[in-house]
């Protein structure tokens, strides 16, 4: 729960909009760039910096410890090795310090972008978690997401990557994609297994307005029926969980002690700056916080961090009724960890009981169990969660 | 008082986009009635509603001042009329208070099938009709092509036409010389008794009701004592005046004038349409021929989706129909939705008119129940009941007989549909009267129907299968004996009341079936299994099953962007509110309406 005062750490995220491609169905912000610059690269790492350093000034945040560091795209490790170097230094040195164990750092690959001698560049650089992007082991379903990759290049990247040194990786996959059979996705997660990645995404495909695949896929009738679907994510939960993973939140697995510090701060509504093209920042103060986020045009953003160290194309204050929600949803997407009634209570006056009437009702229908005033979702909840959500929304006190 | 040979009477026939509007008000601005500046586009539709369904609900009227090319100068009331078939009635009387109509019609796509209808209503009453081919300034257009099609189709004189563009602006003169020179003055004597014929009339707040008037003889003015023939109810004339088009007040409307009387009524339903105005102590002997009364002939009921909004419903029920005699209501209870009102309209097209302007101008949302008509239930002790909602049609063993309304409906289409318009009527239990071909492309068929079959889907369908170029009319015969049985839709074992419908003994079955497969598709899938049947007494003759929600959530890396999330969520929130809860299940409005997609 982020209460000032008791939470002073910070996450601290890094988009790098750049790709070899885009792929048809991704809506985060990113330009096809497969000869990036060195130039261009330096430029934008540039950009990053003066960002962050001024949002650290403007909101007095240098003395916080830094928890987590995450590159995240578009393809981060399109960037030479160097320049990542270069930004994990300057954001580490922006900070106070970092506790005991050293930030997480995290940079997410794109299998056609690394070799080994990048991911040891990487890996010295000061990165200590890499996640892939394989999204499947099915050379035509890669076809379908218009991967550059292939499924025998996702694996060597794997490879690579260990040898290069990193001890925490996290492959992700893709479900529920046009042409996809129950079979497919099943193979797709057991080479996924066999890799034994220290931590595993599983993200269901959502068709995103402003996508190539929104406009492909207007007749719902060419995507995979929605039973089909609930199978893969079904027999996804079976297989993991028999092999020793951890299904902390709703896309994610870890084997224990690998879960994603980072993505977890997001859950637990923790303070983090996001700097670069359209990334997203909150802070948990004053009062229930507030959130900005950037322009998604990389042109304007280089001109506007360039010009005044910032490029904020939105922002919000939250509202009390705004933050009981987000604190609700976020929380309950941990299934182990879930809403911790106490701590509800401490931030907002009342426990999640008293705040979601409709909470009795989905106790009793087993989508949600309690301890005391402590809440998660039971498994069918969390298949269930939107409508779950959706209904604690509809009776909020 | 303006000499009746300087007037002329018009209105404007045309189909739904060929222009009427805009046309009107290039009228308006070259005559100088209205200055650019004032003119918000389409002066004549003021409902809000009405300018977004691009048709006339109200008539209107404007009076226009025209000095023709012959040194006179011209009083031209244009009267605009409402345009659907709920509203034939009204549509009559307005060209009633005309001489004659200006028939415009699309210079590139040609006659379309509303304006048939019209047009003959037109013919009906005797109007003196020129064409007016608008958008000539398109380059599709096809003057010499679209003329013929005139003189085939509609059987008018096409040649002396007038060319125009309303919007570019091209032939505005043209049309006002020929209104002046082609339509006959009004006819009547000034020194008989005032005979005045109601042709539109609606609330003011401030006012009371105002009521449009054509005077046909004599004369009224304020002070005058008149006398509603229908209703028998007389009232002393405060201010009469003419819209010339915003209200201005004058001393007299004298024989052929348009305009309006204000006379202190309190309520719309003294002031029927087709209804004479005479002089209270001077009458005329006969009234103004073809009144009819108002009626409703469709009934639903009309429930706000959350039930704390019921005493807003009802504020708003009364207002509107303070301004809509048609449309009339009562409270009543159902079981599934709580408190609303059961409703009367005079057509499925008013029906959901009513239910976007309770919605639109009062924030409601609101549920609206299948259509019906009504029905006399003569019971086994002899007494005879009118029901108006299926779920309240006595149990089987107390009913001796049931009676249902019948309708004459008269349909005009071009030769080609007729296997396929017989077809339709046939399967809609109707019994044939008459086929007339009127040239040998065009045929007039004649059907005695039960109301019940008309309300549900039957004028979509003749739409559809006619491609538009069908019109239909119909008048109320009477009542008469079928067999009919009242069907029930249970949603997981509990019986809806506000689902049931009355039906054909013989189409039960069928009906069940089909209904049944429709509700699963139209209800969403719920967190648990619902399971619709639809049952005869406590014979279940068809049943469907809406499985589980399998899945809902989303498995997505949205990075930090939180606030994208929450407001998906909250967008959601929004859609949900058009449900209603009944027992655990929710029901979108489209559930009670899922009848009308079905048969």
């Amino acid at each position: 729960m982020g209460v000032q005062g008791e939470e002073r750490t910070i996450g601290v995220y890094l988009h790098v909009p750049f790709c070899l491609r885009k792929c048809p169905y991704c809506d985060f912000k990113s330009v096809a760039r497969p000869g990036l610059s060195e130039a261009e690269g330096e430029a934008y790492a540039d950009a990053l910096i003066k960002e962050l350093s001024s949002v650290i000034e403007r909101e007095g945040l240098s003395n916080r410890p830094l928890e987590t560091v995450y590159f995240g795209g578009g393809t981060p490790t399109l960037l030479a090795p160097s320049v990542i170097k270069r930004l994990i230094g300057s954001v580490r040195g922006a900070f106070a310090g970092c506790g005991t164990k050293g930030p997480e750092i995290t940079i997410e690959a794109n299998p056609d972008t690394v070799s080994f001698e990048r991911l040891k560049g990487f890996r010295e650089a000061g990165a200590t978690r890499i996640s892939i992007g394989v999204q499947s082991f099915d050379e035509s379903i890669l076809g379908t997401l218009g991967r550059t990759h292939t499924a025998r290049r996702a694996v060597e990247a794997f490879k690579e990557a260990r040898e290069a040194g990193f001890d925490n990786i996290g492959l992700d996959l893709i479900f529920g994609v046009p042409g996809q059979s129950i079979r497919d996705w099943e193979e797709s997660v057991a080479g996924v297994l066999a890799l034994q990645p220290e931590h595993i995404s599983l993200y269901g495909l959502t068709i995103e307005e402003g996508t190539e695949f929104f406009r492909a896929y207007k007749d719902t009738k060419r995507l995979p029926d929605e039973d089909d679907v609930a199978q893969m994510y079904e027999s996804a939960v079976r297989t993991l969980k028999d092999a020793g993973y951890r299904h902390y939140e709703i896309s994610n697995w870890a084997r224990p002690g690998y879960e994603s510090v980072h993505n977890s701060r997001y859950w637990r509504v923790k303070d983090y700056i996001g700097c670069g093209v359209g990334a997203h920042s909150f802070l948990s103060f004053p009062e229930w916080g507030r959130r900005w986020w950037n322009t998604p045009s990389l042109e304007e953003y280089i001109e506007g961090v360039s010009a005044k160290g910032s490029a904020v194309k939105g922002m919000e204050t939250l509202t009390r009724e705004e933050a009981v929600l987000e604190s609700m949803v976020l929380g309950l997407r941990m299934l182990e960890e879930g809403i911790k009634g106490e701590g509800f209570r401490a931030r907002f006056g009342l426990y999640p009981k008293e705040a979601f009437p409709a909470t009795e009702a989905l106790l009793s229908d087993g989508l949600m169990a309690s301890s005391g005033e402590d809440l998660i979702l039971t498994h069918r909840g969390a298949v269930l969660s939107d409508a779950v959500f959706l209904k604690m929304l509809s009776q909020m006190a | 008082m303006t000499d009746k040979n300087k007037i002329r009477n018009f209105s404007i026939i045309a189909h739904i986009d060929h222009g009427k509007s805009t046309l009107s008000d290039r009228l308006l601005e070259y005559t100088g009635t209205i200055t650019k500046r004032e003119m918000v586009d389409q002066f004549l539709d003021k409902m809000e509603l009405e300018r977004e369904r691009g048709i006339t609900i109200k008539a209107q009227t404007a009076r226009l001042n025209y000095k023709a090319d012959d040194g006179v100068t011209y009083v031209l009331n244009l009267i605009d009329t409402p345009g659907h078939v709920d509203f034939s009635y009204e549509v009559s009387r307005s060209l009633s208070a005309c001489e004659g109509a200006i028939l415009i019609v699309d210079a590139s796509q040609g006659v379309e099938a509303q304006t048939v209808a019209h047009l003959y209503t037109a013919v009906d009453v005797g109007l003196d009709i020129f064409p007016v081919l608008n958008k000539i300034d398109l380059p599709a257009a096809d003057p010499p092509r679209i003329k013929e099609e005139i003189e085939e189709v509609l059987g008018i004189d096409a040649s002396e036409a007038v060319l125009a563009s309303a919007k570019e602006g091209i032939g505005i003169k043209d049309i006002l010389e020929a209104i002046v020179k082609r339509i006959q003055p009004p006819k009547g004597d000034e020194e008989r008794p005032l005979k005045a014929l109601v042709f539109d009339s609606w609330y003011d707040i401030y006012q009371g009701v105002v009521v449009q008037i054509r005077v046909f003889d004599g004369c009224i003015k304020r002070g005058t004592k008149i006398k509603f023939m229908a209703t028998g109810k007389t009232f002393d004339v405060d201010k009469v005046g003419v819209f010339a088009p915003g209200p201005k007040e004058i001393d007299s409307l004298g024989v052929g004038e348009v305009g309006f009387v204000i006379a202190n009524i309190k309520e719309v339903k003294e002031t029927n349409v087709g209804d004479t105005i005479t002089d209270a102590l001077n009458p005329t002997e006969e009234p103004f021929p073809g009144y009819k009364a108002a009626k409703s002939m469709v009934f639903s009921g009309l429930y706000p989706v959350d039930s704390a909004q019921y005493e807003n419903l009802k504020e708003a029920v009364v207002k509107l129909r303070l301004n809509d005699s048609s449309f009339s209501f009562e409270p009543e209870t159902s079981l599934a939705l709580g408190f609303g009102f059961r409703c009367g309209f005079l057509g499925l097209f008013h029906m959901e008119i009513i239910q976007e302007r309770l919605e639109r101008e009062y924030g409601l949302a609101l549920i609206t129940t299948a259509p019906t008509v009504i029905y006399r239930v003569t019971k086994t002790d002899g007494t005879v009941v009118m029901v108006d909602n299926p779920s309240n049609l006595p149990s089987p063993q107390y009913i001796n007989f049931v009676e249902e309304p019948f309708i004459l409906a008269t349909l005009h289409l071009p030769a080609e549909y007729l296997g396929a318009v017989l077809a339709l009527c046939e399967s809609k239990r109707g019994i044939q009267r008459e086929i007339k071909f009127l040239t040998t492309s065009r045929v007039m068929v004649e059907y005695e129907i039960p109301l019940n079959e008309i309300v549900l889907d039957f004028y979509d369908k003749l739409k559809t299968l006619s491609k538009g170029y069908a019109s239909m009319d119909y008048d109320y015969l009477d009542f008469r004996k079928s067999d009919l049985i009242k069907l029930d839709i249970l949603i997981n074992g509990e019986a809806v009341d506000a689902l049931s419908l009355i039906v054909p003994r013989e189409r039960a079955f069928a009906r069940g079936k089909d209904l049944a497969e429709k509700m699963k598709e139209i209800i969403p899938r719920q967190m648990f299994e619902v399971i619709i049947q639809a049952a005869i007494g406590a014979k279940v003759i068809a049943r469907e099953t809406i499985k589980a929600l399998r899945k809902n959530v989303t498995a997505k890396c949205y990075g930090g962007d939180i606030t994208r999330k929450r407001k998906l969520l909250e967008k959601q929130k929004e859609g949900k509110k058009r449900m209603k809860q009944v027992g655990r299940v929710e029901l979108p409005q489209e559930a009670f309406l899922a009848v009308l997609k079905v048969s």
